[in-house]
């Protein structure tokens, strides 16, 4: 199912978003700007743009093989997400960058570096944030403590300033932004929504791949031309919400809504997660500011023990929110965290009376026709029939 | 009592004490009369001994409970649950024990994210057990960092722990017998490095696998116990006696004659007794080492309160293994192979890979290329240390004979 949204803006978003290297990167570095490439949502991109450069999140779209990356990584024990996003580095597709962060979300993530370092891909600047794994006063502390050695590092190798005033303005600018993805994802609160779920995270993807204030503007006039345009009816027969890891491609959403499911919200890795909440901006500690948010506003990652309950509240207000008929709970295949975090929201949602599909997959487009044939029975169990 | 009868009765000691981490141990350890908490991983012995509290430990009893009979049986089970289907057994047994709803409602329950995701998932269920909802939690996050800024992080979580047990258990922690029990840890800590450097003699004295056996002892069955904590400490003398009398006598362990020494670089496999006599007895080959029966002396500073909980937290991060080998970069699993290999005179290393351990799991290339670099011969195994059914004993018997002999080694 497809909108059938025209706008250049949306145009320039999916091909953004359904590619690596793009046009808006390539006129980054032919200007002169560095690229830094991050590999999680708790890495804050607003260091790196008041750092001058452009943050780019790392990521496995598209990818047909994890390729070399299973010479590092045995493959029945690691996540595809991981071994493909690193099969993409070995196979030089992110060559542009100059540097990269590696965020520890997870011990896939985390050992990303360890073979990067290895590797004949390695380049200079390689350095890692180690996050926490509890929400309180300490550990947001001692996050701000990684942040400022990862800002005097950043500093040092790439020889710029990071003023406090960079910082603000930097996270200004993010939190605009978020505020605007907001209001795209407020846009399938309708019943007869613009813009499909499928559709929403492509131009959310792309806002981790281009210049922020670019991408501000770009997703601004997409908001304008999603107001005006003519909705034609209804046409699905249940309103889904999608919950797991990193969904950096729109395979799953694609299924869904090409089964006559709508998604209408989502708590994943490049999606509601990255739009949760804003950075205060009236402290006198921006970096402060920046690990409150990370560990305390937004403890989304089921790594962190303290996150299931906000999940949990998380999951059951958009749901009402958004009248959702059904969840899918989607696992990475060896992903322990969600793969947890999913059997406790699972009877939790069933308790309430909120059909939960589990899906254990590769992240991969492969295996889709049994994906296909479980998501159209879930659809029509929850809709009470085909379309 | 010959020196064989004395090591015969250490071993029967050692697993008799044992019994207090399976799932039967919880529960009779709930029923001792001392404040009760479970934890989700490795239990930092000084603290609830010196506060004289039971502490029980999930993954051990998950582990625990992959040995013996029906334990095919029991890990089906588990994983019928449904939480991950690639998920190390010993976590997934843990799980399994929760939600079948065998365990007693503790007085408090301490979650940590080390040492992997997996306990870390662990961790969430017991958080969000519904039958524990009322109990006092705590999260201890574990630094993935090596640094004194990592230890003094954790040693402030662990102040904070320690006022959170005092605030749900009413006993206190107090500096007096802290100190005593570091001292003992201090003590139990040199004697381990005694035994570990005294099976380093050539043909090895005593299975040093014993070094795991009293680490567990000293730790796990103490945290259980505290009154097993000094029992530990005397058991540990008596296995440092008879080893130094082996070296004294030149003699090899019983019935070995010793031709290979190797490495096995994962956790000692639940159904190990089927594999490593048969390679000592059949090949000569000795497993020199592995995760728990490697050991580094990280003593406990006993200074103050604030240098004693620092340094149990340097311990905790450095000193427990698999939170030594997974938590941290690739840099020390790899320094601690060629150490390992170095000092205990290994001719090859092994790679088990168990189901599950994404961390091992991610660097098989990384050990290889070490290996290679140092010209240590290196077999990738793939097996699982918990579930014998994804390669049998027998097999990898096999697999490793091929493996001594196309090297040149048997």
């Amino acid at each position: 199912m497809k909108s059938g949204i025209k706008s250049d803006s949306f145009e320039k978003f999916t091909v953004i978003a359904g590619s690596i290297m793009n046009p808006s990167v390539q006129e980054c570095k032919d200007g002169g700007r560095k690229v830094l490439g991050y590999t999680c949502s708790f890495v804050p991109e607003e260091l790196i743009i008041a750092a001058g450069m452009l943050p780019f999140r790392i990521r496995a779209t598209d990818s047909e093989s994890a390729g070399r990356a299973d010479d590092y990584f045995e493959s029945a024990n690691i996540c595809s997400l991981i071994r493909h996003t690193f099969g993409k580095v070995l196979n030089s597709e992110y060559d542009f960058i100059d540097g990269a962060i590696v965020g520890g979300g997870c011990d896939g993530n985390r050992h990303i570096l360890d073979n990067w370092e290895k590797s004949p891909a390695k380049i200079a600047f390689l350095d890692r944030l180690f996050i926490p794994h509890a929400s309180n006063n300490l550990t947001a502390e001692f996050f701000l403590g990684q942040l400022s050695g990862l800002k005097s590092r950043i500093e040092g190798y790439f020889g710029v300033t990071i003023t406090d005033e960079k910082l603000w303005s930097a996270i200004r600018l993010c939190n605009e932004v978020r505020e605007l993805q907001r209001e795209l994802y407020g846009l399938r609160l309708s019943d007869n929504p613009p813009i499909t779920g499928s559709e929403t995270v492509a131009v959310i993807v792309a806002g981790s791949s281009m210049p922020k204030e670019e991408y501000r503007d770009d997703l601004k006039k997409l908001l304008r031309e999603l107001q005006e345009v003519q909705v034609p009816e209804k046409k699905y027969s249940a309103r889904i919400m999608i919950v797991g890891p990193g969904h950096d491609d729109t395979s799953m959403s694609d299924i869904v809504e090409e089964l006559g499911g709508l998604v209408v919200n989502d708590l994943t890795c490049f999606g509601g997660k990255v739009i949760f909440g804003s950075v205060k901006e009236d402290g006198s500690d921006p970096l402060k500011a920046l690990a409150d948010y990370q560990v305390l506003t937004r403890p989304f990652c089921p790594k962190n023990l303290s996150a299931h309950p906000v999940i949990n509240k998380e999951v059951f207000d958009k749901s009402k929110e958004f009248k959702v008929d059904g969840v899918i709970g989607q696992v990475f295949l060896c992903c322990e965290t969600w793969g947890g975090e999913i059997f406790i929201l699972n009877k939790e949602l069933r308790d309430a009376g909120i059909p939960l599909l589990r899906i254990e997959r590769e992240c991969t487009a492969d295996s889709t026709g049994q994906l296909r044939t479980r998501v159209q029975a879930f659809i029509e169990t929850i809709s009470g029939g085909a379309l | 009592m010959t020196d064989q009868e004395i090591i015969n009765a250490l071993t029967a000691e050692g697993n008799e004490y044992f019994k207090a981490l399976t799932i039967a141990g919880v529960n009779d350890n709930a029923r001792m009369g001392r404040p009760f908490i479970i934890v989700s991983d490795d239990a930092l012995p000084e603290i609830p001994v010196a506060m004289d509290i039971s502490c029980s430990i999930m993954t051990v009893a998950g582990a625990m409970g992959t040995v013996g009979p029906g334990a095919a049986e029991r890990i089906d089970k588990a994983t019928e649950m449904g939480v991950e289907n690639r998920l190390c057994a010993s976590v997934k047994m843990g799980a399994y024990f929760l939600k079948a709803g065998i365990l007693p409602v503790p007085d408090m329950v301490i979650t940590t994210n080390s040492p992997c995701d997996a306990v870390d998932m662990l961790g969430q269920m017991m958080d969000n057990y519904p039958p524990w909802a009322k109990v006092p939690k705590f999260r201890l996050d574990a630094p993935h960092g090596q640094t004194d800024e990592d230890f003094v992080y954790f040693g402030a979580q662990l102040k904070e722990m320690v006022q959170a047990i005092e605030k749900a258990t009413g006993k206190k922690l107090t500096m007096e017998r802290f100190v005593e029990v570091a001292e003992e840890s201090n003590r139990q800590a040199s004697l381990i490095m005694d035994f570990q450097e005294l099976t380093r003699a050539v043909p090895c004295p005593v299975d040093p696998d014993m070094a795991r056996v009293g680490w567990e002892l000293a730790r796990w069955v103490a945290a259980t116990d505290p009154s097993v904590f000094p029992k530990a400490t005397g058991w540990l003398e008596r296995l440092v006696d008879v080893t130094e009398r082996k070296v004294k006598a030149k003699t090899g362990m019983d019935g070995v004659q010793e031709k290979i020494r190797f490495l096995w670089y994962d956790v000692s496999p639940s159904w190990g007794s089927k594999l490593f006599p048969r390679l000592r007895s059949e090949l000569g080959a000795v497993c020199m080492k592995t995760y728990y029966s490697f050991h580094n002396y990280i003593p406990i500073d006993t200074t103050s309160m604030d240098s004693m909980l620092a340094s149990v937290a340097k311990k905790y991060l450095m000193g427990t293994p698999m939170t030594r080998q997974a938590m941290h970069t690739a840099d020390v699993f790899c320094d601690d192979i060629v150490r390992i290999c170095k000092e205990d005179k290994c001719d090859a290393m092994i790679m088990p890979c168990h189901i599950g351990h994404r961390d091992t799991n991610a660097y098989q290339k990384l050990a290889r290329d070490t290996c290679r670099a140092n010209g240590i011969p290196f077999f990738f195994l793939g097996c699982d240390v918990w579930d014998e059914r994804y390669m049998p004993a027998d097999v990898v018997f096999d697999r490793l004979k091929t493996f001594f002999q196309s090297t040149g080694l048997a």
